[in-house]
Formats: C-alpha cells, sequence, structure tokens
C-alpha cells in the first residue's frame, strides 16, 4: 500500500537547526510496484501555484500508482512553508529545491531522481539544476518563464484584471476604491507581495539566464516548440520566445508541443479544481518509460 | 519543532479516519502574548486547499499563535492532499465534513491545551461550520467570512444606486433604463419565477449559495448556538454588493427575529470575496484578532462576554 507522509524539512538540512522550515509531503509507492526512482515537483509562482495545486496532487498520486516516490513541497513564504510573501527571495527558492532534493534522496533512498516544473517552477528547476553535482535523470519542464520582465508584467496586469473582475461595477465612481486599487499596484500581484528584491530577479530573467541543465534527459514543453524552423527570419523570432533556445537546446532536449494550453493567472482557475487531462497525460508518459 | 517567527512553532500531520486527514498544527511558543485554552479551525474554501485563498488561513494561524491560541488548518477528505481511503460511504457530503471538522478538532485538542474551538471558514465553509457546531459542545464560536446572505430592502437600494452611478460615470444612463425597464417587463409578462423572498419559503439563494435557509430557519439556528453560548461573528466582503452592500443589511435582514446579542456582523466594503489585495488581508487577519481578544479570550479570572 502506497504511503502519504506529510512533514516539515528544515532549511538548514538538520532536524537540530533552529531555521526555517518548508512543508513537503512525501509519497511512496507499494512496495510491491517500487521503482528506485524519485520524482521532485517544483511549484509555480504565488496563485499560479495555488492554482495548480490540485494538479499536483493529483499528478504526484498517479505516478505513485507507477511506483515512483514523490515529493511536492512549498518554497519558504509560500503555500504551507515558514515565512511570509514579503520574505520570499528567489535566490532563496532555487536553495529550496536543493533541500527538497536532498530530502528525497535520504527518504526515498532511490538511485535516480527526477524534477518537474511549471511556469516559474520550470525556470527554477532548470536553475537549480545546475547546482547538484550528479545530473537529474529526467527534468520536464512546462512552460518555464524565459522573459522575466514580461512574465512580471503579466503579474500586474492580471492583478488589476481581478481586481477589476471581484469589484464589478463598483471602480467607475468610487474614488476610494480606485486609490486602494492604485495602491496595490506595483508591490503585489494575484493576492502575494512581489517585493522589489522579487521584481529585480524576475527582470534578470531572460533568454541569457539559461544554461544547459544538469540532467541526462530534458522534455520541454513549449507553446514554440515546431518541428523546424522554415527560415532564418523565423528562426530569429523564435529565438526571441523560444525556451528551447533560451535552454541552448542541449543534445538531449526534446521539445513538444503543449497539449492543451492553460492560462494559470486566470481568475476562471479560481475555484475550480482544473486537473486539466492532457498535461496530465503528457507529464506522465515522460516519466513513464524511466526505470 | 522550529519556530516560523519568534512565537511559533509548526507540524504537519496525518490524522482522522486512516490518517488521509492532512493538516498543518500552529503552536504558540513563549513569546506569545497569552495562554489560552482556545484553538481555531481553519479548512477549505470551496475547493481551494487548506492555506485558503491568497493563504489567507496560513496568515490567520499565525496572527492567532500570536495571541496564544493554537490552531489546525487542514483539508475536507477529497479536498487538497486529504484522502478519500477515510470517508464513510454512508454519509452526505456534508456529514463527512463535520466528521473531518471533529477529527481535527481531536488532533488539535491532543497536541495542545486547546479545550474551546473556533471555526474560521470562508464560503462553502460556512456551511460545514453551521453543520459541525450543531452536535459539538466543544465549539466556542464560528467566525465566517461571507456565508449565507440575506437581502433587505434598503440592500435592492443601494445595488440600484450603484448601477445608476456606475452608468452615470460610463455614460448612457437614459439607454440602460430603457432596456432595464424592457427587461422587467418581458420578466412579469413571460414564465420567470417569483423572486421575492418570502420568509417561510425556501429559495434558491443569490450569489454562491443554491439552498439557503429561510430567514426564519436561520435565525432559529443562531438563537439555538447563543443558547449554549456559542458566539457567531459573521464578516461580509464588498465585492459582491449585489448581494451584501452596506453594513447594517444584516441587521436589517433579521430585525424582529430576536436575534442574540452573541451574534454579531461587521461589513468590509472594499474587501473582495477572496482579499485579493494584501491590504484587506491585513484589514480582515486584523479584525479576526481584535475580536477574538475582545470577545473570546479571557481577562484575568473572567470572561469578556
Amino acid at each position: 500500500m502506497s504511503t502519504l507522509l506529510p512533514l516539515r524539512i528544515s532549511r538548514k538540512g538538520s532536524l537540530q537547526s533552529h531555521e526555517h522550515q518548508l512543508f513537503a509531503i512525501y509519497q511512496a509507492p507499494d512496495e510491491g510496484d517500487a521503482r528506485s526512482h524519485a520524482i521532485l515537483l517544483c511549484n509555480p509562482f504565488g496563485q499560479e501555484a495555488i492554482r495548480a495545486h490540485r494538479l499536483y496532487k493529483v499528478l504526484a498520486d498517479r505516478l505513485v500508482r507507477l511506483g515512483f516516490h514523490v515529493m511536492r513541497f512549498d518554497y519558504y513564504g509560500s503555500g504551507d512553508s515558514d515565512g511570509d510573501d514579503e520574505d520570499v527571495d528567489f535566490e532563496t527558492w532555487l536553495a529550496d529545491i536543493s533541500i527538497a532534493h536532498s530530502q528525497l534522496l535520504s527518504q526515498s533512498a532511490c538511485q535516480n531522481i527526477s524534477w518537474f516544473g511549471l511556469k516559474l517552477g520550470a525556470t527554477l528547476a532548470s536553475l537549480a539544476s545546475r547546482r547538484l553535482e550528479m545530473p537529474l535523470t529526467k527534468l520536464v519542464l512546462w512552460e518555464p518563464v524565459i522573459n522575466g520582465a514580461q512574465y512580471l508584467h503579466d503579474l500586474m496586469a492580471y492583478h488589476d484584471l481581478a481586481l477589476q473582475q471581484e469589484y464589478g461595477a463598483r471602480d467607475a465612481f468610487d474614488d476610494i476604491l480606485r486609490r486602494q486599487f492604485a495602491s496595490s499596484r506595483g508591490h503585489e500581484a494575484l493576492g502575494f507581495g512581489v517585493s522589489a528584491a522579487m521584481q529585480a530577479w524576475l527582470r534578470s530573467i531572460d533568454d541569457e539566464t539559461f544554461d544547459t541543465p544538469n540532467a541526462i534527459s530534458t522534455t520541454l514543453f513549449s507553446r514554440w516548440a515546431a518541428p523546424t524552423p522554415t527560415s532564418d527570419r523565423k528562426a530569429i523570432e523564435r529565438s526571441k520566445r523560444d525556451p528551447a533556445l533560451a535552454l541552448q537546446r542541449p543534445a538531449l532536449l526534446t521539445e513538444k508541443p503543449l497539449p492543451v494550453a492553460i492560462d494559470w493567472m486566470a481568475n476562471e482557475m479560481m475555484n475550480s479544481s482544473v486537473v486539466p487531462t492532457g498535461m496530465l497525460e503528457a507529464v506522465i508518459a515522460e516519466f513513464e518509460g524511466t526505470t | 519543532m522550529i519556530a516560523t517567527d519568534a512565537c511559533t512553532t509548526e507540524k504537519a500531520i496525518a490524522f482522522g479516519a486512516e490518517n488521509a486527514l492532512v493538516g498543518t498544527i500552529t503552536i504558540p511558543g513563549l513569546g506569545a502574548d497569552t495562554e489560552s485554552d482556545l484553538g481555531f479551525i481553519f479548512f477549505n474554501a470551496g475547493v481551494v486547499h487548506r492555506v485558503g485563498p491568497h493563504r489567507i488561513n496560513v496568515k490567520l494561524a499565525r496572527a492567532v499563535a500570536r495571541l496564544g491560541i493554537p490552531s489546525i488548518r487542514f483539508d475536507l477528505a477529497g479536498l487538497g492532499d486529504s484522502g478519500r481511503q477515510g470517508m464513510d460511504s454512508r454519509l452526505s457530503y456534508g456529514q463527512q465534513a463535520a466528521v473531518d471538522i471533529y477529527a481535527a478538532i481531536d488532533a488539535l485538542a491532543a497536541h495542545t491545551q486547546a479545550k474551546r474551538f473556533v471555526l474560521c471558514a470562508i464560503c462553502s465553509g460556512t456551511v460545514h461550520s453551521y453543520a459541525a457546531a450543531e452536535n459539538d459542545s466543544r465549539i466556542a464560536a464560528l467566525i465566517l467570512l461571507d456565508g449565507y446572505r440575506y437581502p433587505s430592502a434598503r440592500m435592492s437600494f443601494v445595488y440600484l444606486m450603484t448601477r445608476i452611478r456606475r452608468r452615470m460615470a460610463l455614460g448612457g444612463l437614459t439607454s440602460w433604463i430603457g432596456e432595464s425597464l424592457r427587461a422587467r417587463i418581458a420578466r412579469l409578462t413571460g414564465s420567470h419565477s417569483p423572486t421575492a423572498q418570502q420568509d417561510d419559503v425556501r429559495v434558491a439563494g443569490p450569489g454562491f449559495f443554491t439552498d439557503r435557509p429561510t430567514k426564519r430557519e436561520f435565525a432559529m439556528m443562531l438563537n439555538g448556538f447563543a443558547q449554549r453560548n456559542i458566539r457567531v461573528f459573521f464578516v461580509y466582503a464588498g465585492s459582491t454588493f449585489q448581494y451584501y452592500n452596506y453594513a447594517n443589511q444584516f441587521k436589517d435582514a433579521f430585525k424582529g427575529y430576536g436575534l442574540s446579542p452573541l451574534v454579531e456582523d461587521h461589513f468590509l466594503p472594499y474587501a473582495d470575496h477572496t482579499m485579493t489585495r494584501r491590504a484587506a488581508q491585513q484589514e480582515f487577519v486584523a479584525l479576526v484578532t481584535d475580536w477574538t481578544s475582545t470577545r473570546l479570550m479571557k481577562v484575568g479570572a473572567a470572561e469578556t462576554f
């Protein structure tokens, strides 16, 4: 019978430390089905993580039934982990991935370990993989953020849109409401603080940021995926937007189109237990063929 | 357990039947303001997992911890990280939710000194709170954001004025009036069901709840809670202004129903249903902690009722 264990991981990596803690859920497969392969799921940012929570839960359950050990975790200052929004620092989140990775290896005693990341989680996973001594078996990246300035702009725009949708008609004439909307702009997005440090880090993310992920095999799901560009001009255009090119096309990078496009920032995702089947099956298929 | 800040520690647990429920217990540290026999219970709002919309349950848990109050935030069976293996197939969804809440109370009581419990719920969670409070004498209070909303005559007027003001601000008031009149005539002459709310008629409520108790039923339930010294604090956000749009709407709606003074309400006109703005989150957290301090916590040896 598979097991599910909620736990808290010390960010110093030692249970005796008095540092802050991360919330994690470790799921182990039925012993009879177990592979020596663990998978770490890396959350996206902020409200996207809230909205993707159900997907991650179902993905974890499915992978466990296939014999994988799986861990999901909340970065510092997010979810059920210690810290507040304002404490968020993406450099800390890169370290958090490494900490969760070590915990998963220790917990599972697996020989192989892979990661999955969605949106900013994919970006962070790609960057954090470079800090590993040993390569990952598999890295699956779903729509990584490669233009941090654009992502930040989108977060702020969706924040404005969400407020407009929540308050409906009143903003047209309610000066107090408009002032309160205005006061929330520029430093928060969809219910979560976005500090100056976070914004600076995001703006630093562009196609110059990425080195080849440290993984034996990487699959990138991207809306820009195409077999081959048909002309140099198209290639130049793609290079500005294509995460695969930003990731410098390692020999074992496989680029695949999105089977389904989900707008994780949209307010329509708020109160839905959305598990897009096409996405779920595509991700599972990436791991299913591994040992 | 390690400190999340100077005051609190948190523990992740699996509990309940088959250990299927997942939760986080927040325990005040030595630096908390005071010790309390209260414990807060947080759970899902809709399908959002136990951290709450925009992590509001986490913020509330840590804020009440600074008052010396422990809490548990957990996922109801089948939601969030909680599994279904502990569910009782004989129970309805609402009955199962109440059973899960009792399990959370048991878990918090086992880990802390809490003996009296406050259910702090949002939206659909408010319905589960009523059901749970009916049958557990350990529940001392309910703090409910955007639960059942009842109209008053003034509510309709305020809503109409809001729409008129918007049209005046945007232009097109005359044409809007014409469209609205034509729509109203169509409703009166067509096959639409009456929209008037009668006290003794159970009707589909507006907004988020399709089967709201009548005012009489609701008042009876609340007064029943009051007779058992269960306080109820209703908080309403201003974004759903077509259903709740001024500070005294609750009192006006229940005028003549003899509600106990243990039933209170508060309107947050500039907060939205899920507290999207951080200022709204802070306002709501402050409201909850202030109300808790003044209504539920012991001062010296006396209860501040």
